[in-house]
């Protein structure tokens, strides 16, 4: 019986790749390659053994000191960013706890309105991207690095509410327990008691969030900011491989720094 | 009545669905005093201090503290009194990530305002540190003052949750089976400990503990309980083997007659 039902659900995932591959007009013929498109390809990836140091349209062009720029205005876009939807997103992940809420003397049945409220507007700030975001705040601002800071904020404020709040309505009770009853108000339990229980886990879910936020900020370069992602889409747009995999490296560089440095608070953090 | 009672219980019920986990017990206990609570587990200790803070209410039945009864204090005035009194729980209840001395200064929260008590823990005065510091030597671990509590023994956090209690500069220490994690030495080590500052500092102390052995040793007054019920409550030294015989034969043939 539940190998029956399982076989009907295979034939039934495949059904529906099928449908939606003859819907999106794919045949053989455009999943497959021409000969050209190979070549293209071909070069994109032998590329990657030989990043180059020298600009492809110009030899005489260094590209070190552009690529070291790119990468700091990246690394700057990011922590201007999450710093800011830190503080945004603790304030709004707070008031998206249902513990919090229930430190006052608010009725019960207000209790859902109140965090519900807060968790629809998290939900409408993360649900729409950063590169949509990025769209509108660009025709606001124009290429400033208010913009760009501004469209990633939003949306990371946003994820970051919906788990700290998460974090909060689930950080265990003993300390807050403790200090209730020794004496403690409930904004006291709250925030001696509960947060620091949370901590560890915010903390490294903000590292993380750091990483996404490095690559939020140079995909924002596709816009003409100027991070990682403005040379790589011109490199790449001129067929220059060699230079694209330059920034690329470069990318993959900051990612791994901030992987191993966050690697190493978050050891910090949880365990002795 | 005596003005120098601090603990009393009028004929206090707590029931968990169909248990009876304290079935109306009265008891006294007088500014000073030291009192052990022995008994097999599930006999009602826990229940029996957390009544005594606050932390349960009766279904029937008083408590009082102080000569103020709990039920008819207002939330401020319970936290006053919570903040008079120290409670170390079984399972030590720190914040593991933080430094041993901001756990010790959040004792005092009951005492302070909010804003107060983020500068306090936070931003603590170096006279604050050496309050600790000096409360941590007593309890036998100064050297951990600027350790994360993640770090320490079973035995150590004990005494971190003792130092948070006594930092509270308490009028009466409750302790819920304050030992039962750690080994038999450290278990009469701690025991030890805690009767002796209550002795040196007149604080009134109960303790609720496993091991009947420390129990007479530590604590010139005895309550045994079992299902609930206070089954005796009277001075060690008068205290016969049977006494404590009965205490857990009764509750063994209790068991065979559930079962």
């Amino acid at each position: 019986m539940r190998l029956r039902s399982r076989a009907i659900l295979v034939v039934g995932i495949l059904l529906a790749g099928v449908v939606s591959a003859w819907h999106l007009g794919l045949d053989s013929s455009s999943i497959w390659p021409t000969a050209e498109r190979w070549t293209v390809l071909g070069r994109f990836l032998s590329a990657a053994f030989m990043p180059t140091l020298t600009s492809q349209s110009d030899l005489a062009i260094n590209i070190v000191p552009r690529t070291l720029q790119a990468m700091w205005t990246t690394v700057i876009f990011a922590v201007a960013a999450m710093s800011l939807s830190l503080v945004g997103g603790i304030a709004l992940g707070v008031l998206a706890s249902e513990r919090w809420w229930s430190l006052f003397p608010v009725p019960r049945a207000v209790r859902p309105v109140l965090y519900g409220s807060v968790r629809t507007l998290i939900a409408f700030m993360r649900s729409i991207h950063e590169i949509l975001w990025a769209i509108g705040l660009l025709a606001a601002f124009g290429l400033t690095t208010v913009a760009a800071v501004i469209a990633i904020a939003i949306p990371y404020a946003g994820t970051l509410a919906k788990v700290f709040s998460e974090m909060l309505d689930e950080a265990p009770e003993d300390a807050a327990e403790a200090l209730r009853m020794a004496g403690a108000g409930s904004l006291q339990i709250f925030v001696f008691g509960l947060i620091p229980r949370a901590i560890p886990d915010m903390g490294a879910y903000a590292f993380y969030r750091f990483e996404c936020a490095l690559r939020s900020a140079a995909i924002l370069g596709f816009f003409g900011f100027e991070t990682l992602g403005k040379y790589i889409h011109q490199s790449c747009g001129e067929l220059y491989f060699r230079e694209a995999w330059t920034y690329l490296y470069a990318l993959v560089l900051l990612i791994v720094i901030v992987e191993w440095w966050s690697g190493a608070v978050r050891r910090k953090l949880t365990v002795a | 009545m005596n003005p120098a009672a601090r603990f009393v219980l009028e004929d206090a019920t707590v029931s968990f669905g169909q248990t009876r986990a304290v079935d109306e017990v009265s008891l006294r206990v007088g500014a000073g005093e030291l009192v052990g609570i022995v008994g097999p587990s599930g006999a009602g200790k826990t229940t029996l201090l957390r009544l005594l803070i606050g932390a349960v209410r009766p279904q029937s039945g008083r408590v009082s503290v102080d000569g103020s009864a709990l039920a008819e204090l207002s939330p401020q005035q319970l936290r006053a009194l919570r903040a008079q009194i120290g409670f170390v729980h079984q399972d030590h209840r720190l914040v593991p990530t933080q430094r041993v001395v901001t756990n010790v200064l959040s004792g005092r929260l009951g005492r302070w305002s909010f804003l107060r008590a983020l500068r306090e823990v936070y931003w603590p005065r170096r006279k604050d540190v050496e309050d600790v510091h000096r409360i941590l030597t007593r309890v036998g671990i100064p050297e951990k003052l600027f350790e994360r509590v993640d770090s320490l023994s079973g035995g150590q956090m004990q005494r971190t949750a003792i130092a948070r209690a006594l930092y509270q500069e308490p009028e009466a220490i409750l302790a819920d089976e304050p030992v039962s994690s750690v080994d038999p030495t450290r278990a009469r080590d701690t025991v030890a400990l805690l009767a002796r500052i209550a002795r040196e500092e007149g604080i009134t102390l109960c303790v609720s503990l496993h091991n009947l052995e420390l129990a007479r040793e530590y604590f010139p007054r005895l309550i045994g309980m079992r299902h609930g019920r206070i089954v005796f409550d009277a001075p060690t030294t008068d205290l016969l083997p049977q006494h404590f015989e009965s205490l857990y034969e009764l509750s063994e043939q209790q068991m065979l007659q559930d079962a």
